[in-house]
């Protein structure tokens, strides 16, 4: 075999991986829609569920997926953009610097059953706020605070070290300049990492499945210490009913439109950080 | 503030990074109100050398110096000075022109709008007065609000250094400002060396022999971790005395 054929051989093989790859999220999207479709209808996403989720809609457990989400990144973000800040821009020795990076590593292999169940212990348990959506959304902001947090520091560490130093040199205060120069240009990163965050907290089952969801009678929660229903744990449920037809399509459905408010995330993740980039430089 | 405003003095400074020594126990008195041009060979410091006036290097891990280092009657390696007071008191421009991706007024008042905010009636009119000083003012007056970005290189240069000026920095630092330019952009650069020299210290490095004898009134020749020389620019650049010099003016020839 010639050099060249090689090539050719090389490339097409790595192609091939390529379109594996491919596939395999193509396969679950058709998987998921085309089954979901005939389940999905306008009544089924603004009705509640009734008979134990075998019929009726998923409202509540829309509205509670939301919850959970909006709630998660709402305290994580500041945490998220807290700590890169202070890692990027005070912590000096690079002793620290390393051990704090092994520690984010850590909570993001962190298994997010473990999570869940050490957060309940702490959240539910310690502070009081028992099966909650609260403690819910604050095991998973801990679960997507690794995620925020490398999407911020990545775009404070791409921040080009000039316009640092024209902030220096200006007399700016280190705070100063975090609000006038690392902020405004890490907007990008920070939206990416909330959408992301957001995606990740979205697809969650695991760690909230017994620490801040109820399967039924559950509707809009009336304090921090009420659970929610999810899509999530919803579809787990009745997944589980292999032999009810309309359950299993109520399964389908709800896992459609899951899949959908999670891509639309990502997509806007994508789209946010490319119209927030900035200006070219020459 | 005093009457050594305009002064930069170095006693017996060594600088460091980490343990490699870039210069060794260096003695200059810089020419107030006139403008000293720094001239050597690549890499010999005269960056660093810049950098220590404004402690601009205090980022750099490792970095150190000992010695005095006087800027404006201050010993500005010792503990108690306030070194945000003092860069705003030393100004400085960078090679590469740096303007934010943000409007031509919003970059020329980038540090005062933090750093004074309690004068913001007064933006407009010193904004005026800083683009009036490096010759911008009638090119951008109908286009403030446009992005600085669309400036050419020489006038973002010239935008960087209004955005220095309006703090009304009395030291000038220069690092090779005008390497990026296309000639004619230098040339006005240069001339608003001259015309701020009145009422600035200026230190400029530069690799362009031709630019230090147009405006500066003293040079100084670094190599080896030392200066080699000093004195009146003309003769310096004319006829030096320190073989070094003479071996570095002659590979430009
Ligand atoms: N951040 C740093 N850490 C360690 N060493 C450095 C650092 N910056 C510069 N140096 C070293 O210090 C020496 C002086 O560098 P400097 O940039 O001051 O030279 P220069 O005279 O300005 O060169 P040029 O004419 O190319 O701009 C060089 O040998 C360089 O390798
Ligand atoms: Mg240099």
């Amino acid at each position: 075999m010639t050099r060249i054929q090689k090539e050719k051989l090389f490339s097409k093989a790595l192609g091939f991986l390529t379109l594996f790859a491919c596939s395999i999220l193509a396969f679950i999207l058709f998987a998921v829609f085309s089954r979901g479709f005939s389940a999905f209808s306008w009544e089924f996403i603004s009705s509640e569920a009734t008979d134990f989720g075998a019929q009726g809609g998923i409202l509540y457990q829309i509205f509670g997926t939301l919850l959970l989400m909006f709630a998660s990144i709402t305290i994580c973000l500041p945490i998220a953009l807290g700590t890169a800040l202070y890692q990027s821009e005070y912590l000096k020795s690079s002793f620290f610097q390393k051990a704090f990076k092994i520690f984010m590593a850590s909570l993001n292999g962190m298994p997010t059953i473990v999570l869940g169940l050490a957060g309940y212990l702490f959240f539910g348990k310690f502070l009081g706020i028992g099966v909650s959506w609260l403690t819910g959304a604050l095991i998973l902001a801990a679960m997507i605070l690794p995620t925020a947090h490398a999407a911020i520091l990545e775009a404070i560490e791409t921040l080009p070290e000039h316009y640092q130093e024209t902030g220096i040199s200006l007399g700016l205060k280190p705070n100063q300049r975090i609000l006038a120069v690392v902020i405004p240009h890490s907007v990008y990163g920070i939206v990416t990492g909330a959408l992301l965050g957001l995606a990740r907290a979205g697809g969650e089952t695991a760690a909230i499945m017994f620490t801040a969801t109820a399967f039924s009678g559950v509707s809009i929660p009336q304090s921090i210490t009420e659970p929610v229903a999810t899509l999530q744990t919803h579809i787990l449920i009745l997944a589980q009913e292999a032999t009810n037809p309309t359950a299993l399509a109520n399964a389908w459905g709800a896992a459609s439109v899951l899949l959908g408010i999670v891509f639309f995330l990502i997509l806007g993740a994508k789209s946010v950080r490319s119209r927030l980039s900035w200006e070219p430089e020459q | 503030m005093n009457e050594n405003q305009f002064d930069i003095r170095i006693e017996n400074t060594s600088l460091y990074y980490g343990s490699a020594s870039v210069f060794k126990q260096i003695t200059h008195y810089f020419a107030s109100k006139a403008v000293t041009s720094v001239i050597g060979p690549s890499g010999t410091g005269k960056s660093t050398l810049l950098r220590t006036f404004n402690r601009m290097n205090d980022r750099i891990e490792g970095f150190r110096a000992t010695g005095d280092v006087w800027v404006g009657g201050q010993n500005i390696y010792e503990e108690d000075i306030d070194v945000y007071a003092l860069r705003q008191s030393v100004g400085i421009v960078f090679q590469k022109p740096c303007v934010f991706p943000k409007s031509i007024y919003e970059n020329v008042i980038f540090g005062i709008k933090r750093l004074q905010p309690e004068r913001k009636k007064e933006f407009a009119d010193l904004t005026e007065q800083a683009l009036r000083k490096v010759s911008l003012w009638t090119e951008v007056k109908d286009r403030l609000n446009e992005p600085g970005l669309s400036l050419s290189q020489g006038q973002q240069q010239r935008l960087a250094l209004a955005r220095t000026l309006i703090s009304k920095p009395d030291i000038l630092l220069m690092d090779e400002p005008t390497s990026s330019l296309d000639p004619r952009s230098a040339r006005a650069i240069e001339d608003l060396i001259l015309s701020l020299k009145e009422n600035h210290t200026i230190v400029l490095v530069t690799h362009n022999i031709g630019q230090a004898k147009r405006v500066s009134d003293e040079t100084i020749f670094v190599c080896n971790g030392e200066i080699c020389e000093s004195g009146p620019a003309e003769k310096l650049l004319e006829n030096p005395c320190c073989q070094e010099t003479r071996d570095y003016l002659n590979q430009g020839r």
